[in-house]
């Protein structure tokens, strides 16, 4: 069974959103059928939310303080220290852990290390504010980390943008909203006809504070009086801020809350109590000061609102417009928008509803039930199930020889995951050194070897293993092309895997290779790293990732946008890639160097594309960026696989490609085009016909059927014991 | 995920024994680290006072433009020292690998050489983030250098710039700053940080011109505290308002066509319950109107003013602005100066902008609600009567153009450049003119050209304003010739009633506007001395 240890670094006698937050990732975990073993912090002085921690299935609590009521709280360090007895006792699969002082001590732990799933919300969401230190140490969280949780979809952008050890390891983990324990009442409609039929209810819960505007809530029943509608505003809590700038104000609060018109305070009340009342409102109040509008959290209080069918009446912040969408009419600014929308809600009551149905779709992915099947989906990735092939097999040794894992790292992380392998690593210095010792005990340890690239890491494997040791090389491109595959010794190598059919059948035909042994793998798409919601409308960018080399094509790329651009100027191009100068293997090719400046010469002179092309620069956060990315272009005049059109399928972008060679293999021929002209006329005609959405939904549902990680892994699990089919090799890849 | 590594392996493997290439990697990685300390040691140096100083004086030698401006730029350095003193480094932390990195001068090819604008001495040269709309209205009034996100520092560090402005509706969809202020582009945010290290290194001052609503610039508050100055545009909150001004002469279009079609924005289509509300009753009662909407195919202020010329009036946008934005958009004030009526809901701003021109009221029909939009639709409708127009226009002039603005800007900011020296107008006085009636003009003369003395009271009293007193012989003044040379401004009045408070203003008007010269009493003529 899955072990976890859950640690918040909270103490759980205070009611917080921290708290709350290590009792539904106990819950979480515990429907996901993980034993769980959550440490306290401080001495437990009230059982409010320690009993039930207790009463869940599969949840142990451990008290390091032995059940006294009294004592000093863990400091980080002892926290780690119980961590580590506690996993030596028992050794986990997981550890769940939370707040940055605490995560920090943990990633230093040598024995904790890699099995971390951190969740962080106390670091600066400003990454103008986050400074060298703060990053290093987010750095060092996150190479320690399997998983970096992010609360939000802006928060793990932050993290990727600033901490490139972030980028594959962050995923989502929302807030979980509770579920009501009774059932939602039936509400009779406020108005037939137009005409008010009773009563319109109002409900805020909560505090009392000038920044969320509750004083200036207490006048809403009598405007909206004053137009002519009967309203009551339930206002539900007890604390009243004391205000330092303006002492009276808490009065004033007071006394509007006891006195106000359609004001019914009902004091403080239970949670649960709090929610039923809420239940049986027909608009939910968190209209609050716009200083409240940059926060990167998201209120629990609004989902709260949303899973009881009470749609809330709330700013149009950026995280509210990602929450529920654009076109949401209850976004309001003052409280003469708050009248507005009540008149339009009496006039038109089906706009209840469909603020009802928005707010319902907004917070299905916070339920329990949703946040099980999100843990299960980790959980399944983190610790994956054993394949068939390797079931009941003695523990595996696999050596992984490459001097570059860029294309191989999921694949290897899962390897690693799998209790039925061991997998070390001989990491070479470039392509054609290495240190020969250790090459050496690598033969003599594995069972396996798998060789990254067919370079000379290749030559040497298969000049040196055991007549007993399998030998499997994966070829990408480029190796096709260098003198040394006529020094690899051919019959020492069990499989050569090939990206696509198109370079398994080059690689035949180039080697003189027996086509048996030649089978295909694709490349792997990491789907859900790639499964974010756009930014906006994002029909008009294209998207080029990598532009260089020269035969990258950009100037395709161009010459595309520019047909566009003289149909509608909405279109962009967005590039995210090293530019040709950065690479000085490619800046000191003269040719090289005329093609870039004749690409700038034209970005500057043609007016159809000047300033509508971005530079935004090259790094690992490609999931984020492809947010804003409407299209994918591949140009190149040659690729062996071209993960780029993958990934943004994968991202919910719309490929488009030029037919460089097997491309036919790896790609549905439906996003093929001839020439820049028809990729120019295709995506047009697509936008103009309204149909982009579709277009991409379907290309979605394609890359996940063809290029699946968990597939692609499995495949490369059996591969360790035994032949792949040649009939991989043939025909396309596209599902 | 995909990029590059596939590229990376054309470099050729290195030549030798492991161990030489093991030695040559630790010499790498030392010289990298130097390299990264070295950088940030530059870095906090270009940030430092002395640097910018320097960087100044440098500057003032090799341009007798900056030479002038020298005192001026040192006092602001000092004025605004605390926002360049507590900003830290925008430069990544994560820095990449610098061994690739051979040619340092190739990112200039990023450059667009063509869009550098070069400004004439004494004129406002301003650079930074800008959104098309704002780029055009300055253009004639400043030179305008627009940055895209890439290119930033390296414009800055082209272009001799007065003041660098990020303008947040730069970041609009469509334009090229687009998701500037969406947490989820951190990349834009580092580089509208870049372009203002960029800028306080070269001693400029940063301008962020909130332009939008609050929605979009709530997480640009650390980059505003970095800034010189944050100033609020139309939609933006009601902090420290700055219109930042139209160009009234790019909002003629001759004849308003008697079509009654009407202008419908489509910017606003998110807008509050309040805007709908408005936008339903206005769309249920406009009765066979015909509807002019910007075609969002084409560049959005060039849609824009195709879609007012063919209209008769236009619909605000947004149509309702709470009073705690600010209104007055450029749109709306587009609409005016066209010579269209504008119907609107609510906008405190507008209103307040015609206050001031009785004559003007009429041009914005405010409906303040739904329940008297067909009457509200029947008065925009109407045709905006010649005198109308030319109230109307007084407002913009004085109020809300871009020149004027321009120079308030510059003024906050201390750095002398004067852009509404282009409508500056020499007035020629007549026989012992009457002072108090000159300062009382709603638009003064920058020079009034004089035959005989003026009394010392006079004299002193126009200096305190600012007015340049030339007198001139009688035969300059006969020759219209002689006196576009001695006069120092692009425009000379004469023969101005100075009993009507907008005399001169109004003869601007109709030569910035291409209006129709009035019949006047007395001769009243303005003319261009260019």
């Amino acid at each position: 069974m899955t072990s976890a240890l859950v640690y918040g670094d909270v103490n759980l006698n205070i009611l917080d959103g921290s708290a709350i937050w290590v009792q539904s990732m106990c819950e979480a975990l515990s429907r996901s059928g993980v034993e769980v073993r959550v440490l306290l912090k401080a001495p437990v002085d009230n059982d409010r939310l320690v009993a039930p921690l207790r009463e869940m299935s599969g949840v142990t609590v451990v008290d390091p303080f032995d059940g006294a009521r009294t004592g000093t709280p863990l400091t980080p360090a002892q926290a780690v220290d119980h961590l580590e007895q506690l996993d030596a006792a028992q050794r986990a699969d997981l550890i769940v852990v939370r707040g940055l002082r605490f995560v920090t001590a943990a990633a230093a732990s040598e024995r904790l290390t890699g099995r971390l799933w951190t969740y962080l919300t106390d670091i600066a969401q400003d990454p103008l504010a986050m400074d060298d230190e703060q990053v290093d140490r987010l750095q060092a969280i996150a190479r320690a980390s399997r998983y970096m949780m992010c609360q939000t979809e802006e928060l793990r952008c932050l993290l990727e943008s600033t901490v490139p050890a972030a980028c594959g390891r962050s995923v989502l983990w929302s807030p979980v909203v509770p579920e009501p324990e009774f059932g939602l009442p039936e509400r009779s409609p406020v108005s037939v006809d137009g005409q008010q039929v009773r009563p319109l209810r109002l409900v805020y819960t909560g505090k009392f504070a000038p920044l969320w505007n509750t004083l200036e809530m207490t006048q809403i029943p009598a405007m909206l009086a004053a137009v002519g509608i009967d309203a009551e505003l339930h206002m539900v809590g007890d604390k009243i801020h004391d205000v330092p700038d303006d002492p009276d104000w808490s009065n004033r609060m007071r006394s509007a809350l006891e006195d106000s018109p359609g004001v019914i305070w009902h004091g403080g009340m239970p949670r649960q109590q709090a929610m039923e009342l809420t239940s049986t409102a027909d608009l939910g109040m968190s209209w609050r000061d716009p200083k409240m509008d940059a926060s990167l959290e998201l209120s629990t209080k609004v989902l709260e609102f949303g899973a009881l069918g009470v749609p809330p009446l709330l700013n149009r912040t950026p995280m509210h417009v990602n929450l529920i969408g654009e076109d949401y009419p209850l976004f309001v600014g003052s409280a003469e928008d708050i009248v507005a929308a009540c008149q339009s809600l009496i006039a038109n009551p089906e706009l209840h509803g469909a603020a009802c149905r928005d707010m319902s779709a907004a917070v299905a992915p916070y339920t329990m039930a949703a946040s099980v099947d999100r843990m299960r989906g980790l959980l399944e990735r983190a610790l994956p199930a054993a394949p068939p092939a390797l079931a009941g097999r003695a523990r595996l040794r696999v050596g992984v020889v490459s001097h570059d894992l860029k294309f191989f790292t999921r694949i290897q992380e899962h390897l690693e995951a799998l209790p039925e392998l061991e997998v070390r690593i001989d990491h070479w210095a470039a392509l054609a050194s290495h240190d020969e010792e250790a090459s050496r005990a690598m033969v003599e340890w594995a069972d396996v070897i798998i060789c990254e690239w067919a370079g000379p890491n290749l030559v040497w494997y298969s000049r040196h293993k055991r007549d007993n040791q399998r030998l499997i090389v994966r070829l990408h491109r480029f190796e096709l092309d260098a003198g040394w595959l006529n020094d690899v010794r051919i019959e020492a190598v069990d499989q050569v895997v090939c990206v696509s059919p198109f370079y398994a059948q080059l690689t035949a035909q180039r080697t003189g290779w027996p086509a048996d042994r030649i089978i295909v793998i694709p490349n792997w798409v990491d789907i859900e790293q790639f499964d974010r919601p756009k930014l906006g409308d994002v029909q008009f960018t294209l998207g080029m990732i990598g532009i260089s080399p020269h035969r990258k094509r950009p100037d395709l790329g161009l010459e595309i946008l520019s047909r566009l651009r003289r149909r509608d100027r909405r279109y962009r191009l967005a590039v995210k890639s090293k530019l040709p100068w950065d690479y000085w293997w490619i800046w000191r090719k003269p040719e090289e160097r005329a093609e870039t400046e004749r690409l700038f010469e034209r970005l500057h002179a043609d007016p159809t594309v000047r300033g509508a092309v971005s530079f935004d620069g090259f790094g690992g956060d490609v999931p984020a960026w492809l947010r804003r990315v409407g299209w994918v272009l591949s140009t190149s005049d040659d690729e062996s696989f071209h993960l780029a059109p993958a990934e943004g399928m994968a991202s919910g972008a719309v490929p488009a490609l030029l037919p460089w060679p097997g491309s036919d293999t790896i790609y549905d021929t439906r996003w093929i085009h001839a020439d820049p002209v028809a990729i120019a006329e295709s995506i047009h005609e697509t936008v103009a016909s309204g149909r982009w959405a579709q277009t991409a939904a379907e290309a979605r549902q394609q890359v996940e059927a063809s290029f699946p990680l968990p597939a692609v892994c499995d495949e490369w699990a059996r591969i360790l014991v035994e032949d792949l089919s040649p009939d991989t090799a043939q025909g396309t890849l596209a599902q | 995920m995909t990029e590059g590594p596939a590229d990376e392996l054309q470099a050729p493997p290195e030549p030798g024994p492991t161990n030489q290439v093991a030695r040559l990697q630790h010499d790498l990685r030392r010289a990298e680290a130097r390299a990264d300390r070295a950088e940030r040691a530059l870095e906090r140096a270009q940030r430092s006072a002395s640097f910018v100083v320097g960087n100044l004086l440098v500057n003032a030698a090799k341009s007798p433009r900056r030479l002038l401006t020298l005192p001026r730029d040192l006092w602001r350095i000092w004025r605004l020292r605390r926002s360049r003193r507590t900003a830290p480094t925008t430069t990544p932390s994560t820095r990449g690998r610098r061994d690739d990195v051979l040619d340092l001068d190739a990112p200039r090819l990023l450059i667009p050489r063509t869009s550098v604008a070069a400004a004439a001495q004494g004129s406002l040269a301003i650079a930074g983030a800008l959104s098309h709309r704002t780029a055009l209205a300055w253009a004639p009034y400043a030179a305008v250098s627009n940055a895209l996100p890439h290119e930033g520092p390296a414009l800055i560090e082209a272009v001799d710039a007065d003041i660098v402005v990020i303008d947040t509706a730069s970041a609009l969809p469509g334009e090229s700053w687009e998701h500037l202020g969406d947490p989820a582009a951190v990349d834009r945010l580092r580089a509208a940080a870049a372009l203002v290290d960029a800028a306080h290194a070269q001693g400029r001052p940063v301008v962020l011109l909130r332009s939008t609503p609050p929605s979009r610039t709530v997480f640009l508050s650390e980059l505003a505290e970095r800034c010189d100055l944050v100033v609020d545009g139309p939609g933006s909150v009601r902090d420290n308002p700055w219109h930042p001004g139209i160009d009234p002469a790019a909002w003629q279009f001759g004849e308003v066509p008697h079509s009654a079609s009407i202008f419908v924005p489509r910017e606003s289509r998110a807008g509050t319950p309040l805007e709908r509300e408005l936008r339903a009753a206005i769309e249920a009662d406009r009765s066979g109107r015909d509807e002019c909407s910007p075609d969002p195919r084409l560049q959005r202020s060039v849609a824009l003013r195709e879609a007012i010329s063919k209209a008769s009036f236009g619909l605000a946008d947004p149509m309702w602005t709470p009073d705690h934005l600010l209104g007055a958009t450029s749109t709306s004030l587009g609409l005016l100066a066209s010579g269209r009526r504008v119907l609107a809901g609510h906008d405190a701003d507008l209103r307040t902008l015609l206050a001031g021109q009785d004559a003007a009221r009429g041009a914005v029909v405010f409906t303040e609600g739904t329940s008297n939009v067909p009457d509200a639709l029947e008065q925009a409708a109407r045709p905006m009567s010649d005198g109308q127009r030319r109230a109307v226009l007084r407002a913009l002039m004085v109020g809300a153009s871009a020149p004027v603005q321009l120079t308030t800007l510059a003024e906050l900011l201390d750095v002398e450049s004067r852009p509404r020296a282009v409508w500056d107008v020499a007035l020629i006085a007549g026989a012992d003119p009457d002072v108090d009636q000159i300062l009382l003009q709603s638009w003064r003369p920058r020079e009034l050209v004089v035959r005989t003395p003026l009394s010392d009271r006079s004299m002193n009293l126009l200096h305190e304003e600012g007015i340049v007193v030339t007198p001139l012989p009688d035969d300059v003044l006969r020759d219209r010739t002689l006196l576009n040379m001695a006069v120092t401004t692009p425009y000379i009045a004469r023969q101005v009633d100075l009993d009507d408070p907008d005399a001169i203003l109004d003869l601007l008007i109709e030569q910035i506007a291409g209006l129709p010269t009035l019949p006047r009493q007395h001769d009243s003529v303005l003319w261009s001395t260019r």
